[in-house]
């Protein structure tokens, strides 16, 4: 059995050529594809659904669908834009069906995403500053999975993914007028869940609040 | 113009009670523009996402997911058979 790391990537060298391997399921131009796209897609989903499982499915899912669909693919974006897509509707949908489905379901904590996502502190010495910064990453994981799937959408397309204000409210099939009230309303939900935090790294010098501080902020809800 | 406003500056409160009562369908015309000349035109608020902003920038810094091994094999699998 041949395994994807053994596969010889510079096969294709070419989008074009790489097409036409997937439409003909070659198995060399599908690991070229999963080679070179799925870790942004991969970080995409994880960061859409907060959970590592979740977010094997919607790749998969995803990647699933674009082979299915690649004859509809016209060129007009990269094949890396159309899979973004493509997963990005997919997770979506994920959470639509999630919500309408499980009322019961216990949020998504951090620790969900602990195996996917290797946590290296801001290259800090200090014992004190890594734990710091590995409890803050903890903490932003449990607030954006806090905030309701329309708001977290906005909040990770703009703001994490990195795409401008056009491109997320297109993705979303929404207005910029409205996305930019998500993306606020976003932001201002993770402002209040991480108050604790927000004094400290916004003021560099000056007293570090510690952990318990944060913690006890944050519950208290109080705002930046 | 910036308008310097105390975080508890009835206006930016105000801003904050209408962005917290916003159901999921698209707000009112007038309610967006209220809430863009506000929040672009105040200090405050803009201090504010600032600092939320640094907080994610090192967020965004960590180190990418490591991909599962056995997700490549599951998806080439499914789409090209089991090999």
């Amino acid at each position: 059995m041949e395994h994807p790391w053994e596969i010889d990537l510079t096969v294709y060298d070419n989008e074009a050529a790489l097409l036409e391997g997937l439409r003909q399921r070659d198995r060399h131009a599908c690991t070229c594809v999963l080679k070179w796209f799925m870790p942004r897609l991969y970080q995409l989903a994880l960061r859409m659904t907060g959970n590592a499982d979740e977010a094997e499915d919607v790749v998969q899912e995803g990647f699933i669908k674009a082979c299915a669909q690649i004859d509809r693919f016209e060129g007009r974006s990269g094949l890396g834009s159309w899979l973004y897509r493509i997963v990005l509707n997919t997770a979506l949908m994920h959470l639509r069906q999630q919500k309408a489905s499980d009322r019961h379901r216990v949020p998504p904590t951090a620790e969900d995403m602990v195996p996917a996502i290797e946590r290296v502190p801001d290259g800090a010495d200090d014992p004190g500053d890594q734990l710091l910064a590995v409890e803050l990453r903890a903490q932003i994981d449990t607030a954006i999975q806090a905030l309701p799937p329309a708001l977290r959408a906005a909040f990770v397309l703009r703001d994490l993914e990195g795409l401008s204000t056009a491109e997320a409210a297109l993705a979303l099939g929404i207005s910029e007028a409205a996305l930019k009230v998500r993306l606020h309303r976003a932001r201002l939900a993770l402002r209040t869940a991480l108050a604790g935090y927000l004094t400290e790294a916004s003021a560099p010098g000056t007293a570090r609040p510690t952990l318990a501080q944060g913690r006890e902020a944050a519950a208290k809800g109080e705002s930046a | 113009m910036t308008t310097k406003h105390t975080p508890d500056d009835e206006a930016c409160a105000h801003i904050r009670a209408v962005l917290a009562g916003l159901g999921e369908e698209e707000p009112a015309p007038d309610t967006i523009a209220a809430l863009e000349a506000h929040l672009t035109g105040c200090t405050t608020c803009g201090e504010a996402e600032a600092a939320l902003a640094v907080v994610i920038a090192r967020y965004k810094a960590q180190v990418p997911p490591v991909l599962p091994l056995r997700l490549e094999q599951r998806i080439l699998d499914q789409i090209c058979g089991a090999g």
